[in-house]
């Protein structure tokens, strides 16, 4: 049995090229779900939750509204975290091809769809 | 004028056409390519001297992943010269890459994200001012890059299903019984994509982990493929949830009824109806 | 001019050469070719069959030349090793005017400048 969230994760990695792994994780860094082979699915939960905090006051210091996303651009690949709610994160790590248009194409329907999938835990 | 127009399905034909145009009239132009993957031309006097696409490693992926430059060397390159305009230059200067190296690297990098751009049909273009790219080549005819993408495309048409979807097919190794006494024998190249072969990787991403060539790294799995070390990976099952839509509350479909088992009555063919409308013709 | 194009120019002035060309030895994309290359189409392929022959009869080590021979010209194929993936120096050498060993000698020299 396929887990429906874990899905979007794999669709995700199959639509946008260049992204190799990802992490849905809690907003205190807990691991939800992974689609991975290499990356330590319970750090990157970690260490990106800690990465949207210290992103979220950033925002506030810089009174530049809501934070999106934060992107490290390294030199032979991205590790992007995305606010998935207020609840919830998604970290995609990404090859130095990654398709950023397909990429900015996908997100915003991933993470709606991710979020339709949390608040539904949530609420039972 | 260049016409924009076209239809998306003669798309990928009118390519060559514009860059045979562009050709015509000696310009110096940038062309963007919008599709899944899109990709940037870029073109000097007429000739073509670098193409990029995600589909393939560029100049920059093939220096760095292959362990050529350094990190540092490359920042120090790029900090020295902000606009990248004299890029390579710089790096033949300050000696980090020989110059015929730097060619080599400079066309093998153009001709394979030509290859790799031309297994999807662009959904359109745009024509730009030229933006600085790093390239080392006196420039590509577009007659010579349609001749080089034929060739590659008839070398790997020898395998069933398409070249396009041999690109994209995640690749794992065949079953571990079988691979001790072969591997040892293999060249080490091969050996790199027998371990960059994990069962979530394509062709591509493969090219991308190594610092290679698209084209190359599909020969290479071509042959692992015929020594019987690699397969092709069971494909993701379709029914995976589609994120298109973007209503709140998709219908989540209702458990299926209580519904009898069909059940195979003696001397009959087809099983007994059970008061639903059977699904088979 | 490109690097490599005064390269393989550099190779021509030497005695009985008649034409060069650089090949990448596993995609077959021809780099670079300069006076008479009709014998380098194949060279890809034949390099490529001469090596998994070798290997298959437990020759060790990696390729380092083709020879192929006519009455008149040899058809020489200099693997080239470098980072990444190896490049084949395909020569076409006149019986007459030189012989085989210094051709070899000449074109492992010119081999070492062309990545330069």
């Amino acid at each position: 049995m396929s887990d429906p969230v874990n899905d979007l994760l794999v669709s995700l990695r199959d639509k946008v090229m260049g992204v190799n792994e990802s992490v849905l994780a809690t907003s205190d860094g807990l691991v939800v779900t992974s689609d991975v082979s290499k990356t330590h699915a319970e750090s990157m939960a970690a260490v990106a939750a800690a990465t949207l905090s210290l992103g979220n006051r950033l925002a506030d210091q810089g009174s530049t509204g809501t934070l999106r996303e934060i992107s490290a651009q390294c030199s032979t690949g991205h590790v992007i975290v995305t606010a998935v709610g207020n609840r919830a994160l998604l970290a995609v790590v990404a090859d130095d091809g990654l398709d950023q248009a397909a990429f900015r194409r996908e997100i915003p329907a991933t993470v709606t769809e991710l979020r339709r999938h949390l608040d539904k835990d949530v609420a039972s | 004028m260049i016409d924009e127009s076209t239809e998306p399905g003669t798309g990928s034909r009118n390519i060559p056409a514009l860059l045979a145009e562009l050709r015509s009239r000696k310009q110096s132009r940038t062309v963007r390519l919008t599709g899944s993957p899109g990709g940037t031309l870029h073109l000097r006097d007429g000739l073509v001297v670098a193409m990029e696409t995600p589909a393939a490693p560029n100049v920059e992926s093939l220096l760095l992943k292959s362990g050529r430059i350094t990190e540092e060397a490359w920042s120090a390159v790029c900090a020295a010269d902000t606009t990248h305009d004299r890029l390579a230059e710089e790096l033949v200067a300050q000696e980090l890459v020989g110059g015929g190296e730097l060619e080599i690297i400079s066309l093998s990098a153009l001709f394979d994200a030509a290859f790799a751009l031309s297994l999807s049909r662009p959904d359109g273009w745009e024509v730009t001012d030229p933006v600085p790219v790093l390239y080392r080549n006196p420039g590509i005819t577009p007659e010579r890059l349609v001749a080089e993408i034929s060739r590659r495309t008839e070398l790997l048409a020898d395998r069933p299903g398409s070249v396009a979807e041999f690109a994209r097919t995640r690749m794992q190794l065949a079953a571990p019984a079988q691979l001790p006494g072969a591997v040892g024998a293999l060249p080490a190249r091969l050996q790199d994509v027998l371990t960059n072969t994990d069962g979530r990787r394509t062709p591509r991403d493969i090219a991308f982990a190594l610092g290679r060539g698209l084209f190359a790294v599909m020969l290479d799995l071509r042959r692992l493929l015929a020594l019987g070390l690699v397969q092709s990976s069971a494909p993701v099952a379709p029914q995976r949830p589609s994120t298109a839509t973007r209503t709140p509350s998709a219908p989540v479909p209702a458990p299926p009824a209580a519904v009898p088992l069909p059940r195979r009555l003696p001397g009959r063919n087809t099983p007994a109806p059970t008061g639903t409308p059977s699904e088979t013709p | 001019m490109s690097s490599l194009d005064v390269a393989l120019g550099d190779a021509l002035k030497t005695q009985g050469i008649g034409g060069a060309a650089l090949l990448d030895a596993v995609t077959g994309l021809s780099y670079g070719e300069l006076g008479d290359v009709s014998g380098s189409q194949d060279a890809c392929e034949i390099a490529d069959i001469a090596r998994t022959r070798l290997h298959q009869a437990g020759a060790e080590g990696d390729l380092e030349s083709v020879i192929v021979t006519t009455a008149t010209r040899h058809l020489v194929t200099l693997q080239v090793s470098r980072t990444g993936d190896p490049l084949l120096l395909c020569a076409t050498v006149d019986r007459n005017r030189t012989n085989i060993t210094w051709a070899l000698r000449d074109l492992a020299r010119h081999a070492d400048d062309l990545l330069r």
